[in-house]
């Protein structure tokens, strides 16, 4: 059986398949979670407090995400295109028609093509 | 990749702790599991190690060099101020222990195998002396009669020999006693030690029950029996209250036995057996 991601605020819970999530963008205090449809989920917590949330609900299976910088997490399922002079990233799949077009600092783009490489080499990675 | 500090340039997988750490307490697990493992094995061979050493059947083997000192007290039990042969039995309660005290009188102690005449009124006492294994029926521990030795062993290690109508009680697992028992055609056997120079000898079985004992109190041999269920530490305790200074066990519980006293009137104690074991031992007192 699947696992979901329950989220909650103060309001409202959105219960979530962790392949519907692309990536989860920071702001400060609150986090925006953004899904395959483009629908989008405000939390008012940070970015730190949702990597521990997705870790502690998911196990193992939380390792299909990647934190990227300080304001990112991405679901490295999806990662198509990774420019690091452009400081720009990519995030599409064949099962959506939408593509997310991100930027992110070079040193965090550089250290994910190195993690991606070595991914390749290991297979450690659930990408 | 690099440790978690969220750092602008920073890329990990998420949940990759998890998986170090299921790793580590599954290495720690397993560690605790080999040691559990060990401390088992360790402590069921020390088990093994002593209950070969107390409780198997070592009836059929040379003694070895033995670490305890064989002590005897050595008595006779004759007296020439009186002519009649009985058995004067007392009542004495030391610290909550009530006790008969059973003293015969111009008699002479000797072993039986198989149960003694009742009718014999030559025997003026009469009680279990050995016990008997139940997987076998063997006497447990060395058992010699007039001479000939009938058992092996010393999974008891207190004595008792007979040696030319004179009692020797003592604790040993090698004794020249019993060499000198088969020799001069004398009697021996062996029970569970009580006391030893007025000192008290614990013993293994802890449940209670009732005791009897072959004791020594001021150079004479007695018997004695509490009245009560007691524990072997109780009724050890109480002997040497009473001024004992050596003494081996007699077969306790509901064996039976019995006394005559100065009317000659025949007075029982413990269960008749319905069936009684063919090696059934007994320490009898006849008229000298």
């Amino acid at each position: 059986m699947s696992k979901y991601l329950v989220l909650t605020n103060s309001n409202e819970v959105v219960r979530v398949s962790p392949e519907r999530i692309v990536f989860i963008l920071s702001d400060g205090n609150y986090s925006t979670m953004t899904l395959e449809n483009k629908d989008e989920h405000l939390f008012s917590f940070n970015l730190a407090s949702f990597e521990k949330i997705i870790e502690q609900q998911l196990g193992t299976d939380a390792q299909t995400f990647i934190r990227l910088g300080k304001s990112l997490i991405i679901n490295g399922r999806y990662i198509y295109y990774v420019n690091v002079s452009k400081q720009q990233i990519v995030l599409s799949d064949s099962s959506f028609s939408n593509k997310f077009t991100l930027s992110a600092s070079k040193d965090a783009l550089k250290a994910l093509k190195t993690v991606l490489e070595d991914s390749i080499k290991s297979r450690r990675i659930g990408i | 990749m690099s440790s978690k500090n969220n750092k602008d340039n920073e890329v990990y997988i998420l949940g990759s702790d998890i998986e170090e750490n299921k790793k580590k307490s599954t290495t720690k697990l397993k560690w605790i599991i080999i040691f559990c493992i060990c401390l088992i094995v360790a402590i069921a061979g020390i088990i093994i190690l002593l209950s070969d050493k107390e409780q198997a059947p070592e009836y059929y083997f040379e003694p070895e060099i033995s670490e305890q000192q064989s002590v005897t007290i050595t008595t006779s039990n004759t007296e020439s101020s009186e002519n009649q042969s009985y058995t004067s039995a007392t009542t004495d309660t030391i610290n909550d222990v009530p006790l008969n005290i059973f003293v015969t009188h111009n008699a002479m102690m000797s072993l039986t195998v198989g149960m003694p005449d009742r009718s014999d009124s030559t025997i003026i006492f009469a009680a279990m002396a050995a016990d008997i294994r139940k997987d076998n029926q063997e006497i447990v521990g060395d058992f010699v009669l007039s001479g000939n030795q009938i058992t092996k062993g010393v999974a008891k290690k207190g004595f008792c020999a007979i040696i030319n109508n004179t009692i020797s009680i003592g604790v040993g697992e090698d004794t020249p006693l019993l060499q000198q028992a088969i020799e001069n055609k004398g009697f021996f056997f062996r029970q569970y030690p009580l006391v030893l120079n007025g000192e008290l000898i614990e013993n293994r079985p802890k449940n209670k029950s009732i005791r009897r004992a072959l004791a020594m109190r001021n150079e004479q041999i007695i018997m004695i029996e509490s009245q009560n269920t007691e524990s072997f530490h109780d009724f050890t305790q109480a002997l040497i209250d009473i001024g004992v200074s050596d003494a081996i066990y007699l077969v306790g519980g509901d064996a039976y036995g019995w006394y005559r006293d100065k009317e000659q009137t025949r007075n029982e104690f413990g269960k008749e057996l319905t069936e009684i074991p063919q090696n059934i031992s007994y320490i009898v007192w006849r008229t000298q």
